[in-house]
């Protein structure tokens, strides 16, 4: 490792220290999380790791402890949510941390007499209540949430609790934002298309303030703004501001507290504002890459509209994140993952290292076949990206296939009986993974932590020449149908004698028999009539002529008229139908109209 | 002979204590749920199908006419994987699945002489009509049924006897007289008459039957 790559780690770990230190998602070791998905969630890990919300709730001791609540949705259809005396729960990230009612009859929180306990960075969805507080005094924080449980649910429900705070929350199409019976604090929220956004507003009205209300929903109480949009992203997914929106630093500076350095919406109203806020930009969406030319990828994605955002990270390497868990790529005119860019949509890695190796040979295994289809298997070869597969009706094949990188394929919609000559190529094009993520003006910067969001939707880009090998052997096959065992008859949708004489079901004049069946039978009451007599009387026909396969002959003969006709009817163009037809009349009036003068010249 | 002897004896002797017994009122109806093995009297079975046997699950519910004479209904299911045809090529390849459901009508005979006997022994028989899906890889399913008929043959071993506390319960509980495990055999014959196919064969099958 040389000197630079040192200090560059150790600046990293230092970074991550500090981020560490300063994260207010940052766990205590007695602290606990909620990780459903997590690979490692054990009791005993440090710091514990629960399943479930309400079994973390439940393995508390201490009164300081936070519950912090993975990213994900967590349904609450039948049983509610408890606290306890002094807990924070705490979502990862507001936009992507869930607490649905799943559509139920309980509230997703209940809290009874719980003292001095907090409730932060959630979005509620689809309940009847969002958090019910009643009796004994309950003294509870709902701050930095976002509310949307529905038109017929209540959002927050208080009684008999007068402590209780509700600060820097977005409630959003809620039948009732907040229900209650006491004067509780409510400050640097903003109601937005709301039926009722505080019911029971004849209460005093001293500790509501600093909120931003729709027009007619205002209650009676001091220091408001009305209007009719706060300026969120995107109502409904994003409720960050816009750099236009009234609610920028119009929250309660003084309950807020100046020293706020870490955080730069710390003013403002709504779940972005306030000191205790979640900092971590939404994801970075539509992303796209292409190859402008061989050594270069241009990437563009949608703008993030939040006024805070000061730029975007474009993170590059040629493994998958998922693999490899890094995105560690160097070698752009641009600089090494991630490049910063300031502003805009978009961005170029120029000069890429494009250099592939030419891929082995794979080894195609012979076919397997079944009705016009070939099922081909290959071995992997060695620095392959992809494969080609090469098939036609002469050898060497020349129609190509591009199968991705893959080393089965079936072949299908082919003729039955027809030998097909199959081949395979390896390719291999260097492969560039990107992602996008959006953060603010504020150090240091980690993906999905603090001021940078999560990595965008991953995309790949290939580079450079398609490196191919040369073609692997050339196997023949031809598909057939199957016949199953024991080789029963259909006594249900059968063309029995057509079958019995022809020999299989998937000959073409019984297929030709059968869509005359389904088009123009089964569409009339006399056709279906006749197809009914037939269903119970074809049988017993096929079970002879099977019995005497000297006949079959015969009855070909007979049904050829009948199948004329069926492949007339069904595989020819109207137009052509019309000519026959017309030419049908036209002979039968010119035959009629001789008989005529026959008749009248002999008498 | 002294065997032969001491089975009749087991199988009709009946009990002494059924004087205070709740279950003297006697069962009007049954209902069997079994399971166990069909053999496919299918030729050449073995050559598309790795095993011989497959599984059978049924069920039945029958009238008592008299205790020892009933008609009843039965339905049952099979289903087997297997390799498919090829004729070009000559060759058994792909898969194949097929699934039969038997429909029955039929009438049983029970040896029974007393309530508490420890052992029934009953033959049995009647119509058959077996439903069929057979499909072969990328193929339409093909569906169809065809008549036949079934005889079969047990025994049922009486399980109250076992624990009379138990099935005075399930009486009280249930209404169920009678609580039997039962072995039998059955042979079915139904033949599809185009390819002379018989899509019957042999079951053994075990099972619970209750009366009530």
């Amino acid at each position: 490792m040389n000197k630079n790559a040192l200090t560059s780690s150790f600046i990293a770990a230092v970074s991550v220290v500090i981020m560490m230190a300063g994260t207010s998602n940052n766990l205590r070791a007695e602290d606990i999380k909620v990780d459903p998905l997590g690979a490692k969630c054990l009791a005993t890990s440090t710091p514990r790791c629960y399943l479930t919300i309400q079994e973390a709730i439940n393995s508390s001791v201490n009164p300081k402890d936070t519950v912090l609540v993975e990213r994900g949705t967590y349904i609450f259809s039948a049983a509610t949510l408890t606290l306890k005396d002094g807990i924070t729960l705490r979502g990862h990230e507001t936009a992507e941390t869930f607490l649905s009612g799943g559509g139920g009859l309980v509230p997703i929180i209940s809290v009874t007499g719980a003292i001095g306990a907090t409730i932060e960075h959630f979005t509620f969805i689809n309940a009847p209540f969002g958090i019910q507080e009643s009796g004994n005094n309950s003294t509870l924080t709902i701050r930095n949430n976002v509310f949307n449980v529905g038109r017929s649910g209540t959002a927050i429900a208080v009684s008999t609790s007068p402590t209780t705070q509700v600060i820097n929350n977005v409630f959003y199409l809620n039948g009732i934002a907040i229900s209650r019976d006491d004067n509780i604090f409510i400050y640097n929220n903003i109601f937005r298309s709301n039926v009722t956004a505080i019911s029971n507003p004849t209460v005093t009205d001293q500790r509501i303030w600093n909120n931003f209300f729709d027009i007619n929903t205002v209650p009676t109480g001091t220091l408001f703004i009305i209007g009719t949009d706060p300026g969120f992203v995107s109502a409904g997914s994003d409720f960050h501001l816009v750099a236009s929106s009234p609610c920028i630093t119009t929250g309660d500076k003084d309950i807020n507290g100046l020293n706020n350095t870490g955080n730069l919406s710390y003013a403002d109203m709504g779940t972005y504002g306030g000191q205790n806020t979640d900092t971590i930009p939404v994801k970075v969406t539509g992303v796209t890459a292409t190859m402008p030319s061989t050594s270069s990828i241009s990437l563009n994605w949608n703008v993030n509209k939040s006024y805070v955002i000061t730029g975007y990270h474009v993170y590059y390497g040629t493994s998958q994140f998922a693999s490899s868990g890094t995105y560690s790529g160097t070698g752009a005119t641009e600089g090494a993952s991630p490049i910063n860019i300031p502003s805009g949509t978009a961005a170029t890695l120029s000069n890429l290292p494009t250099t592939a190796s030419v891929p082995d040979a794979p080894v195609l295994a012979q076919p397997t076949y079944s009705n016009q289809t070939l099922g081909l298997s290959w071995s992997a070869a060695t620095n392959a990206t992809g494969y080609k597969v090469f098939y036609g009706t002469t050898s060497p094949p020349t129609t190509s296939i591009d199968a991705g990188n893959v080393t089965t394929y079936t072949l299908t919609g082919l003729t039955n009986g027809q030998t097909y000559y199959i081949a395979v190529k390896a390719y291999s094009q260097l492969t560039y993974y990107m992602a996008i993520t959006a953060h603010d003006a504020v150090s240091p910067f980690t993906p999905g932590i603090l001021h940078e969001s999560a990595y965008s939707t991953e995309v790949p880009q290939g580079v450079g020449n398609v490196m191919e090998s040369v073609l692997s052997n050339v196997v023949s096959e031809y598909p057939e149908e199957l016949t199953a065992f024991p080789g029963l008859t259909n006594t249900r949708k059968g063309c029995f004698i057509a079958t019995a004489a022809y020999g299989s079901r998937s000959a073409s004049e019984v297929l030709a028999l059968r869509a005359f069946r389904d088009r123009y039978l089964l569409t009339t009451a006399a056709g279906r009539s006749f197809v009914q007599w037939y269903y119970q009387n074809g049988p017993a026909a096929a079970t002879i002529l099977n019995a005497h396969a000297g006949y079959k002959p015969v009855v070909r003969a007979a049904l050829l008229p009948v199948v004329g006709m069926a492949v007339f009817m069904t595989q020819t163009p109207l137009f052509i139908k019309l000519f026959v037809l017309l030419f049908i009349i036209s002979m039968i009036a010119v035959g009629r109209f001789y008989l005529k003068q026959y008749r009248g010249g002999s008498h | 002979m002294n065997r032969l002897l001491v089975f009749l004896m087991l199988v009709l002797l009946p009990s002494a204590a059924l004087a205070a017994d709740p279950l003297q009122d006697q069962p009007h109806w049954s209902l069997e749920l079994k399971s166990g093995k069909f053999a496919p009297a299918v030729e050449r079975w073995a050559e598309f199908y790795e095993k011989r046997t497959i599984p059978e699950y049924a069920g039945t519910f029958a009238y008592k006419l008299v205790r020892q004479v009933e008609l009843g209904v039965g339905v049952g299911t099979m289903k087997a994987r297997g390799s498919a045809f090829a004729p070009l090529h000559n060759a058994t390849t792909g898969s194949t699945v097929l699934q039969m459901y038997p429909i029955q009508a039929f009438m049983l005979v029970r040896g029974l002489v007393s309530e508490d006997q420890w052992i029934v022994p009953y033959v049995g028989g009647g119509f058959t009509r077996m439903y069929y899906q057979e499909r072969a890889q990328d193929q339409e399913k093909v569906t169809g049924a065809v008549n036949g008929y079934h005889v079969r043959g047990g025994l049922q071993l009486c399980l109250d006897n076992l624990d009379r506390g138990a099935a005075n319960n399930m009486y009280l509980d249930y209404g169920v007289h009678h609580t039997y495990f039962f072995a039998e055999m059955e042979r079915t014959r139904a033949v599809v008459k185009s390819s002379s196919t018989d899509l019957g064969g042999t079951a053994y099958l075990f099972g619970l039957l209750f009366e009530y």
